[in-house]
């Protein structure tokens, strides 16, 4: 999940930088939001999903 | 001179020397690299730890049944180091210089550092690595990676029993749960360092990065993790290290290979994984900055908007629709004012003709006088016309006469 998730993370923040852009148009804006809130709601999912699983290798 | 015939001044004797000379060539001949900075393994004899705190004995061997013995002394200032209390019979190296003291002539070994023969001995082993290692590069600045930002395995090179695996499993636990991999080992013992190499080998590509962690112990202890085996395993390793072997204070050669030290195991998890809250409230704050400027743009927007409605307002156009009201409004002013001075002058025009008419009308002549002959309701313009005895209408002023025409007369032509 980690690959991803840093690239949600990563994209979210473009999303917002784009947005606090004065140059980005209003229609754009409200597609980044859209945009930037689902990636907000995966991320955060992600988050609450994480769980300790310990293994042990014995071999190589 | 003159007693002595023989010494002519041209002839020089043995040179003889001041002591204070012999005492400044001995001090050259010392200031040597055989003598300055050396280690020398002896036994402790003569032992005296002087009340002022410095150390005076000597280091002793024997060899073929000969003895051999060096004066030492150690300054206060530097036997304060000591973590070991020397005594008379244990087998010591010491770190120091040959010196001559030349106030007496004595020559003395001044120790810096001491330490007891075994251990003493694997300190230098560890010296005598570290320059090999950093000799293959091991230690190499450039060679140390980033850590993964989000791990999604951590591999953890540790013993299976222990408050060092707990740490490490309740601190990524607590801030960002990851799955762990765990490459138990022994983590001392005369063998622990094949064991550890192997541990890391096992886990190298398995997992985004690794842990190679131990608990506090004595240099002792910790020695597996200065062993060139465990070194190269962590310099060579293609996952990003981190090394967390014993506390703060202790330095292994192990930390120097990995791409990270952490001074603690519980340091460690926290150098690999993220913090999950901090995360958390990194990410609502996006949210809250995309509102805020999602805000900003739209109230941004609705002020423009406003701002054309009102520009394109009709008041423009109503003033335009006014403008041409009153326009209209004054031309049908106009038009009425044209109407009736139209019909002003028609009414003018009707009086002026009824009065000619009038003044033209038979029936006005009659009023003045005359009157007008009708026969047969023709008007009888001329006697000519008349005979005697017709009957006529004569039509006069308030009224008319029937009448017999007794004598018709004509004017004389002239």
């Amino acid at each position: 999940m980690s690959r991803k998730f840093e690239e949600m993370l990563g994209e979210l923040k473009e999303v917002v930088k784009k947005m606090e852009d004065p140059d980005t148009g209003l229609d754009e804006s409200i597609a980044l939001y859209e945009r930037g809130a689902a990636l907000i709601s995966e991320c955060e999912r992600k988050l609450a999903e994480a769980e300790l699983k310990v293994t042990e290798v014995t071999e190589g | 001179m003159d007693q002595f015939p023989g010494c002519a001044q041209s002839v020089p004797g043995p040179a003889v020397l001041g002591v204070a000379e012999i005492s400044g060539i001995i001090s050259e001949a010392l200031d040597d690299e055989r003598f300055q900075d050396i280690w020398i393994r002896g036994e402790i004899t003569s032992y005296k730890h002087h009340q002022s705190g410095h150390r005076y004995f000597s280091l002793s061997e024997q060899v073929s049944g000969r003895n051999y013995a060096i004066k030492c002394i150690m300054w206060r200032s530097q036997a304060q180091a000591l973590d070991f209390e020397p005594r008379d019979g244990l087998a010591v190296i010491a770190l120091g210089s040959v010196q001559v003291y030349e106030a007496r002539g004595d020559l003395g070994f001044y120790v810096r550092e001491m330490l007891p023969a075994g251990e003493g001995e694997k300190h230098l082993l560890v010296e005598k690595w570290k320059r090999e290692l950093a000799a293959e590069g091991l230690f190499a600045e450039e060679r140390k990676r980033p850590l993964p930002l989000f791990p999604s395995t951590v591999g953890v090179v540790t013993a299976r029993t222990g408050a060092v695996l707990q740490d490490i499993l309740n601190v990524i636990g607590r801030r960002f749960p990851v799955e762990i991999v765990l490459s138990s080992t022994a983590v001392q013992g005369d063998l622990a360092h094949l064991e550890i190499a192997r541990a890391i080998c096992v886990l190298d590509g398995r997992v985004d990065v690794i842990i190679v962690a131990r608990g506090g112990g004595s240099f002792d202890d910790l020695f597996p993790f200065n062993h060139p085996d465990v070194v190269r395993a962590v310099g060579c390793c293609g996952t990003p290290i981190v090394s967390a072997v014993g506390h703060e204070v202790d330095h292994v050669l192990c930390d120097l290979a990995a791409d990270r030290r952490a001074p603690t195991p519980s340091a460690a998890a926290e150098l690999v994984v993220p913090d999950n809250v901090e995360l958390a409230r990194e990410i609502s704050g996006g949210l809250d900055r995309m509102r805020s400027s999602l805000e900003k743009k739209v109230q941004a927007a609705a002020l423009l908007l406003e701002d054309l409605r009102l520009r394109l307002q009709p008041r423009r156009i109503l003033r335009r629709i006014n403008e041409n009201r009153e326009e209209i409004a004054e031309r049908g002013e106009d038009l009425d004012r044209a109407i009736l001075a139209r019909i002003e002058r028609g009414r003018n025009e009707l009086a002026r003709l009824r009065a000619l008419l009038e003044g033209r009308s038979p029936l006005t002549i009659l009023s003045r006088g005359y009157c007008i002959a009708e026969r047969d309701g023709k008007l009888i313009r001329s006697a000519a016309n008349l005979r005697t005895g017709d009957r006529i209408k004569l039509r006069m002023a308030g009224g008319g006469a029937k009448a017999r025409i007794e004598e018709v007369y004509h004017e004389q032509k002239v």
